[in-house]
């Protein structure tokens, strides 16, 4: 009987947990990884010269000549916006990475535990095709 | 009598003359011939993923590095029990490629001396401090951690990268010290006895192992057809002594002694003649 549950069940109970691990490790298993990523913003350009409310409103124009007539007061024309420049910067992304990506990763010593207990991926870009060990 | 020995004309014993192409054919897959590089995923042989042929992930390397960040292997776990639990360490003896290399230097006509009875069990502390331990507690940096000492990886990664930088006249990647150490005594013991880090270090034989208690294919012994003739012992080269007990844990499953009858492959899950074939009985 022993023999029996030994040579049947048990086997058969192991093989189903091997697949189970298999599947959650290859469908459900996720790590946060923290990865430099280059990320591209536009923030306002510090060499354009300063909004002068009280400059040239039509620059070419015919230079003032004399008071404005009065009229109906205007509407309100906020400032325009200022010029704005793309930046680059590398920033820190976490990511939640699979446990596929996680073991090729390694195979290439593209990931180490931060001293914070953070998993962070050493390169940006192309991976590094060799194992430092 | 020993002269009486039971000859077998099983599958496995036919099978087992044949042993060797089936592990030059498994070698040819694993070197990646389709440049497939599969390396999401753990292959279930001892194959250091560095190497620039290599198909697989190293299950051994993941595994310690692994440990290192603290992540719990799920898949190369699941790849050791489903492979395990089917066949155990038969795995090791016709699937490996680092086996079939000893197993070809075994060949060169040198002088073999047998490692001791206990030598087995050595490869548990591999697993246990070397694998498991070291880079749990320690990372990858340290000098004990598998990898940075592993003669697979010297011998499968190292080199081949240390001569093409070389041949391309770029800065070599020299592995370290201890790392060639223990390839060059790896070289040189694996003309000297059969098998040598199968039986003391290999960490992935020792897992395997411990599934041939239960595997669904295990070496069966019919104590009704053993007359003693000692034919199992004298066949088996691998300190496993004849595997009259189906989980003996130094067995590579070379399958050698199914030669004599009283041994068979079996399985509790596939007819019974299906696997012995015919036997007859020999006298020789």
């Amino acid at each position: 009987m022993w023999q029996t549950i030994r040579r049947l069940i048990l086997p058969t109970a192991i093989l189903l947990l091997g697949v189970g691990m298999w599947v959650y490790g290859a469908r459900q298993h996720t790590q946060p990884v923290i990865e430099e990523q280059e990320m591209t913003f536009l923030e306002p350009d510090p060499n354009a010269p300063p909004f002068d409310p009280f400059g040239d409103p039509f620059p070419g124009a015919p230079p003032f000549d004399g008071p404005p007539e009065f009229g109906p007061p205007g509407e309100f024309v906020p400032p325009p916006p200022p010029p704005m420049i793309p930046v680059t910067v590398l920033a820190d992304v976490v990511e939640r990475n699979a446990e596929p990506l996680l073991i090729r990763d390694v195979t290439i010593g593209g990931l180490v535990l931060s001293d914070s207990g953070e998993l962070r991926r050493t390169y940006t870009g192309e991976p590094p095709s060799l194992c430092p060990t | 009598m020993a002269s009486m020995a039971r000859k077998s004309k099983s599958l496995a014993a036919r099978l087992s003359r044949y042993r060797a192409w089936f592990q030059a054919t498994f070698l040819a897959v694993w070197l990646d011939p389709l440049l497939l590089r599969l390396h999401h995923v753990c292959g279930p042989v001892f194959h250091c993923h560095s190497c620039p042929l290599a198909l697989f992930a190293c299950p051994i390397g993941v595994m310690g590095q692994f440990g290192a960040l603290s992540i719990f292997p799920f898949i190369t776990f699941g790849t050791l029990v489903v492979v395990g639990v089917a066949v155990g360490t038969f795995i090791c003896g016709w699937v490996c490629p680092f086996g079939f290399l000893q197993d070809l230097a075994a060949r060169v006509p040198t002088p073999k001396f047998e490692l001791p009875a206990w030598a087995g069990y050595t490869r548990y502390g591999v697993l246990v401090g070397m694998v498991l331990l070291v880079p749990f507690l320690f990372g990858v940096e340290h000098p004990l951690f598998f990898c940075s000492v592993c003669p697979a990886g010297a011998l499968e990664a190292s080199v081949p990268h240390v001569v093409s930088a070389g041949w391309a006249g770029e800065s070599i990647p020299w592995p370290s010290a201890a790392k060639l150490v223990v390839l060059a005594a790896f070289l040189g013991l694996i003309f000297f006895t059969w098998r040598p880090w199968c039986t003391l270090f290999c960490p992935l034989g020792a897992i395997y192992a411990l599934f041939n208690k239960v595997s669904v294919f295990f070496l069966k012994f019919h104590p009704d057809r053993c007359n003693d003739c000692n034919l199992c012992r004298t066949m088996c080269r691998y300190t496993a002594k004849g595997q009259r007990r189906a989980d003996e844990l130094r067995c590579i499953r070379c399958l050698e002694c199914t030669r004599c009858q009283a041994l068979t492959v079996a399985s509790d899950f596939v007819p019974s003649a299906s696997l012995e074939g015919e036997a007859q009985h020999a006298g020789s």
